[in-house]
């Protein structure tokens, strides 16, 4: 992958405004109830995601977040079987949480995946927020793509071993298709962590007063555009949670 | 330059030392290496030289170990690293960002260099370690040999005065192990000192001013290079020459229609270089071909393409004579990658293995023992050494019985009584009636079992020699 000849209009953000969007994206979803202004939000959020052009990362994204949700509509179900009254409630109540997560991890996503880590860094040393916050911010961050590359590489080697991870394994096979594919991922997912330790550890990482980056990300026309629409939308879908409008 | 006064170290939550009453002296300039079986406690040197043991392991610690005249107790890693680079055997271990201009610079903006000065260091490192096709790429999407060099790279970038290398030729292609001797004859010379462990011996020869061998966290031997091969047998260790390899060369000249035939084949990755374009072979079956060839030549795309995991864009695979589809591959064959760690799924070693056969418990058994792993049949696989993990993945791939077996770098970090145990191991599956492919880059390992060589050279295709 060639991140200079394949920078599109996503990629090519300034960090900042990455992160304002995120750090936005979760303070709105927390005041916001009502599910029209959440689908608005959820809508222009997935274009932000979209826009950033990698499918597969967003295929697989919504896969995982859907299966969840499907394994939390089977507890919910078990739950009305048992507890009849809460379904007086309605099944919305449920739905928008789910609703709430792909807002966040629409807009996360694309900080984490198109961030480089001493940008974030200098960015969050400016901001002087605490060392012992922006260090395992930034290794939580960068441990993110390693994840994500992991559990490639686990389906892969269950595909060779003729195990497929899929829908009807998942039903007819729960136990023996979480053991396969949790176990390596959880031994890697420690092991990944460790290294970063350690590679930020042998680099000084967070340990100098100064930072330098040398890419100088600047404030763009596509930055003050983008906060514009951000903070456009978030009154928008505010107004409508509060019937302002 | 480095000192050990009686250290004797052990990791939190293990019984035995890792090592004993270490006392040596490494001077200024000079290269030792240290060597021994798998699990001597050579990378335990590593970590207490560069300060990982006990600043970040933890773990008790008796006596002192001094770099630079300096006690490691009174400084911290990052103080110490300063002084030490370390290359380590998996060199994702050391990559923090995730795209190679950015590795080669983050440790220098940690640092607060000036942007034009890292600029220029990274200008020279970059034309110095020929990274230029791979400057802008993704960490995730080099190969071993190629990660190994960025990894090189960024700590000639810091410009330490100690440099400690482990297992540095373990995904080093013949021509850059080659270079990479030469690098470090070099840096011996402007007076940098060079501490490296590694199995693989026979690129060391004019390098290296001392030897240690190692033995259960003791130093039992030490001398010039000529020790190791008088006491190869003694420790178990690998050979300290090699000759040159008079294997025969796949050449293509018509479809054999009796092992593996590839017409016109041609791949690339999506928005990348063309890695095959149009590329035929005819490989005989029930050989051990050993597939060499520069990093990054696409010898593990060709191993991934062979078992199903990557489809062609074009040309066709014949097993036997017969067109074979990429699922289909994926039923006949099977695939030991690098990293062990992905590759173990069961809660015992025996479970490891029974999941991939239907026959009876005995095949189990049986392939424990051939593996020397039958004491470990109930241990979790995970925490087995690399060298048992190896052992295992390759006996998990010989149990599901393949018609084709491929091994990429199976030897890599594996000592000498090891190497010889997955080298009869290969022979006897050909034997079984199996194509074997070994992606090495160990003359060893090719002297000692392969019968065919196929090389693969950049940008695609075989030689045919």
């Amino acid at each position: 992958m060639n991140l200079k000849e394949g920078k599109n209009f996503v990629e090519a953000l300034d960090i900042r405004t990455k992160m304002i969007i995120s750090i936005l994206a979760s303070l709105t979803v927390i005041i916001i109830q009502e599910l029209a202004p959440l689908l608005i939000l959820l809508s222009i959020s997935f274009l932000y995601l979209f826009c950033y052009r990698k499918f597969k990362l967003i295929f697989f994204s919504y896969a995982f977040l859907f299966f969840m949700f499907l394994l939390a509509v089977f507890c919910v179900w078990i739950l009305l079987k048992m507890v009849p009254d809460m379904a007086s409630r309605g099944i919305l109540i449920f739905f928008k949480p789910f609703l709430r997560v792909a807002i966040l991890m629409n807009t996360t996503l694309v900080l984490v995946a198109s961030a480089r880590v001493s940008d974030l860094l200098s960015v969050l040393k400016s901001l002087k927020i605490p060392f012992f916050l922006f260090l395992p911010a930034t290794v939580m961050i960068r441990f993110i793509p390693s994840f994500i590359n992991d559990t490639k590489q686990v389906v892969e080697s269950l595909k060779m071993k003729g195990h497929n991870i899929n829908p009807i394994s998942i039903t007819f096979k729960p136990v023996l298709t979480t053991r396969l594919l949790f176990i390596p991922l959880v031994v890697k997912s420690l092991r990944t962590a460790d290294d970063l330790s350690v590679a930020s550890e042998l680099k000084g990482f967070g340990y100098y007063k100064n930072i330098t980056s040398i890419n100088k990300n600047k404030f763009a026309y596509p930055d003050y555009l983008i906060l514009f629409v951000t903070f456009s939308f978030i009154v928008l879908s505010l107004l409508m949670n509060f019937k302002l409008l | 330059m480095i000192k050990f006064k009686n250290v004797t170290y052990r990791y939190p939550f293990q019984e035995e030392n890792a090592v004993n009453s270490i006392s040596m002296h490494i001077k200024k300039g000079e290269t030792v290496l240290c060597t021994g079986a798998s699990g001597c406690g050579k990378s335990t040197l590593i970590n207490l030289i560069n300060g990982l043991a006990p600043h970040y392991f933890k773990g008790e610690i008796e006596g002192d170990v001094f770099v630079n005249g300096i006690n490691n107790r009174d400084r911290k890693i990052y103080e110490i690293s300063k002084d030490v680079g370390t290359l380590f055997q998996d060199p994702e271990h050391q990559f923090f960002t995730l795209n190679v201009k950015d590795e080669l610079a983050f440790g220098l903006e940690c640092k607060g260099v000036d942007e034009k000065i890292i600029e220029e260091a990274i200008s020279k490192v970059e034309k110095d370690f020929f990274l230029t096709p791979i400057i802008n790429s993704y960490i995730f999407h080099l190969s071993e040999g190629e990660k190994q060099k960025v990894a090189l790279a960024s700590i000639f970038l810091q410009k330490p005065s100690i440099l400690i290398l482990d297992e540095p030729s373990a995904n080093l292609d013949i021509k850059s192990a080659k270079e990479l001797a030469e690098k470090l004859a070099a840096l011996k010379e402007s007076g940098m000192t060079i501490f490296i462990v590694d199995h693989r011996l026979y690129w060391l020869k004019d390098i290296v001013d001392r030897v240690f061998i190692l033995k259960e966290g003791n130093i039992c031997e030490e001398g010039d290079f000529s020790i190791v091969e008088k006491k190869q047998k003694e420790y178990g260790l690998r050979s300290s020459f090699v000759c040159h390899s008079n294997k025969e060369e796949i050449v293509f000249k018509s479809f054999l229609k009796e092992g593996v035939d590839i017409e016109n084949m041609s791949f690339f990755h999506k928005g990348d270089k063309t890695i095959f374009s149009s590329f035929n072979a005819s490989i005989p079956s029930k050989k051990v071909v050993a597939i060499v060839g520069e990093n990054g030549a696409g010898k593990t795309t060709f191993a991934r393409i062979l078992t199903g995991l990557n489809k062609l864009q074009d040309g066709k695979i014949y097993l036997k004579g017969e067109s074979i589809k990429p699922k289909d591959l994926l039923k006949k064959s099977s695939l030991v990658l690098q990293n062990t760690d992905y590759q173990l799924h069961m809660k015992t070693v025996e479970e490891e293995l029974e999941v991939c056969h239907k026959k009876e418990k005995e095949y189990t058994t049986t392939l424990l023992d051939f593996f020397g792993l039958k004491k470990f049949a109930k241990r979790h696989p995970q925490s087995l050494s690399a060298g048992q993990k190896q052992r295992v993945v390759i006996a998990a791939a010989i149990a599901k019985e393949p018609e084709i077996l491929i091994l990429d770098e199976p030897t890599s970090g594996l000592d000498g009584v090891n190497m010889d145990i997955v080298a009869k191991a290969i022979k006897n599956a050909t034997s079984q009636g199996v194509s074997v492919f070994i992606i090495t880059h160990d003359l060893e390992l090719i002297e000692k079992c392969s019968t065919h060589i196929l090389k693969i050279e950049k940008p695609n295709c075989t030689k045919s020699s």
